[in-house]
């Protein structure tokens, strides 16, 4: 049986929104993230707040200590991965992955949320949650989910990546529970021309309108892991 | 999400859960455009510029037999395109009539009231006289672009050389007098202020009043690549849901409210089905206006993907023609029976 996506998706979103809002004081983080790519090279820029590694892609024998020399400052991990501690105490961002597919089974799902909630005396103020869809991102889905994690997970900050998501669904995630964007977010981009015409990139000015439409003031999350408030 | 939570209330009561769709195909005669738009990423100057393209009338013809070759319950093609000033009245009709040759029971959605106009304009033809011919060589309905906003005001600023919102008026008017039904659109996100939205619906929604000839409403969101205004940010997800929340509320004459998934994207068009939107417009095939403006939707999807995606949004899918009524299992194409 599949959740039902369109069960009150606005009593759902309110209360999701207004735990966000609560959680944070009405701040919206945007956060210019790079990644660790298995060849040992960084994508995105290279004065990104965040310069994440995913746990699920890392070589084996490759030490979180090394990444983080290399300049890696967070860890996209699973739920009850093992490596949780160490990304704490070396004073790294943990940004707990949370799937979510459009076939998911609803007691599976529930499972997750509950495993999620169980989580929450085990994050810091600096470690975020990220729903990823496992196929292709819908978005009525979506947006359930992400308010479903908000409200296993009230204070924590939820992401919502924007390589995945896009603008347009990833905004409207800020609606429904999402405190935070991450993506390429950059002082100055080129032109949506050509090639470049689909391009994902957002400026600061930019992913500050998206957090302030969705009623956030906006912040941007440093590198040292402090915030920049408005 | 209170005034979706309203429109939302509106859409149910209206459709149910029911979310319309059919199977089309998007032909655009022609990419050459004497009105230069600044919101505009399709169109070319003249005929020698790069890219410029006009399309033969076999062409057109043979891309509707592959599409109903393909699936023969295809129902609806529509067709839009530039204002060419270099092409006779007879392209036009003949294209008609070559696409009914091959789809007699095809119904053709074409010309925006923006191009009728043009129509009458270059041809010294009246609009009734323009749309009698048009209908008489295969026309069956309109579609609604070319409104963008019915303001003087912001058409100066963004479609100085277009009709004016008068006369976008006007030939739908005259269109729906002569028993045509046609669809109405708001392209917005762009220098506009949130009042003259609020004008452009109600004027709408006062010519429905007056004639009834509207089938459907379609918010399009401004797409800021390739064109003149791409230093404007396009317009936000909660903008979009936010104006099609409001236009199902204001349009409350207009029977059907289209979530075009090409302009707003899959994801978007599917939480629109919970702000007011009953359509989730059809397969498609080849659209080039918005995604030479940077549109990041598939260019068609099949009838399968459109069902579960509405699915996948809590809704029922319903496969319409045209006009809303129930398609035929198939249609016979020339020299053909019906089976």
């Amino acid at each position: 049986m599949n959740p039902d996506p369109g069960a009150d998706i606005f009593g759902q979103g309110r209360q999701a929104l207004a735990l966000a809002v609560a959680a944070f004081g009405g701040r919206g983080i945007f956060a210019s993230a790079r990644r660790w790519q298995a060849d040992g090279t960084w994508i995105g820029p290279a004065e990104a707040a965040l310069a994440v590694v995913d746990e699920a892609t890392l070589p084996s024998g490759a030490s979180l200590p090394e990444l983080r020399d290399q300049g890696a400052n967070a860890v996209l991990c699973s739920l009850g991965s093992p490596r949780l501690g160490e990304v704490a105490e070396l004073g790294m961002r943990a940004l707990l992955r949370v799937p979510f597919a459009s076939g998911d089974v609803a007691e599976d799902r529930r499972a997750r949320l509950d495993q999620l909630a169980e989580m929450r005396g085990r994050l810091s103020a600096r470690d975020g949650i990220m729903p990823v869809p496992v196929g292709e991102a819908q978005g009525l889905e979506t947006i359930s989910f992400f308010a479903a994690c908000r409200l296993a997970c009230p204070s924590a900050h939820l992401v919502v990546d924007l390589e995945i998501f896009g603008h347009k669904l990833g905004q409207l995630c800020l609606s429904f529970g999402a405190d935070a964007i991450m993506g390429c977010i950059v002082g100055k981009r080129a032109p949506r021309l050509g090639e470049r015409a689909s391009s994902n990139d957002l400026t600061h000015d930019e992913a500050a309108l998206l957090l302030r439409a969705s009623g956030f003031e906006p912040c941007a999350w440093l590198p040292e892991g402090k915030v920049r408030g408005p | 999400m209170e005034l979706g939570g309203l429109a939302n209330e509106m859409r149910e009561r209206l459709h149910g859960d029911r979310t319309y769709w059919n199977r089309n195909l998007h032909i655009n005669p022609t990419n050459v455009c004497v009105s230069a738009c600044k919101l505009c990423s399709f169109s070319r100057r003249s005929a020698g510029d790069p890219g410029a393209f006009v399309l033969g009338v076999d062409e057109a013809a043979g891309k509707l037999a592959a599409r109903l070759a393909a699936d023969p319950r295809v129902t609806e093609v529509h067709i839009v395109g530039g204002l060419n000033d270099g092409l006779p009245f007879d392209y036009f009709t003949s294209l008609l009539a070559a696409l009914k040759a091959v789809g007699p029971g095809i119904s053709i959605k074409a010309f925006s009231a923006v191009e009728v106009f043009f129509f009458h304009r270059t041809y010294a033809m009246s609009i009734e006289e323009v749309l009698r011919r048009l209908r008489a060589a295969g026309l069956d309905s309109l579609p609604g672009g070319g409104a963008e906003i019915l303001s003087p005001r912001v058409r100066k600023a963004i479609c100085p050389n277009k009709c004016g919102a008068d006369e976008w008026l006007e030939v739908h008017r005259i269109a729906h007098r002569l028993g045509m039904k046609s669809n109405c659109t708001m392209l917005f996100g762009t220098v506009e202020s949130a009042a003259e939205r609020v004008e452009h619906l109600l004027r709408l929604r006062d010519l429905q009043a007056e004639t009834g000839g509207f089938a459907a409403f379609i918010p399009l969101p401004f797409h800021p690549e390739n064109n003149a205004l791409g230093d404007l940010p396009a317009p936000t997800a909660t903008e979009i849901l936010r104006t099609a929340a409001v236009a199902r509320l204001l349009l409350a004459n207009v029977p059907h409210l289209k979530a075009y998934w090409i302009s707003l994207g899959l994801a978007t068009a599917q939480t629109a089905l919970w702000f007011g939107a009953d359509d989730f417009d059809g397969t498609v095939s080849e659209e080039k206006i918005y995604h030479q403006a940077g549109a990041r939707s598939p260019e068609a999807l099949a009838p399968g993907d459109i069902e579960r995606l509405i699915r996948a949004a809590g809704r029922v899918p319903v496969e319409r023609d045209t006009f809303y009524g129930m398609p035929p299992l198939a249609h016979p194409s020339a020299g053909q029976e019906a089976v």
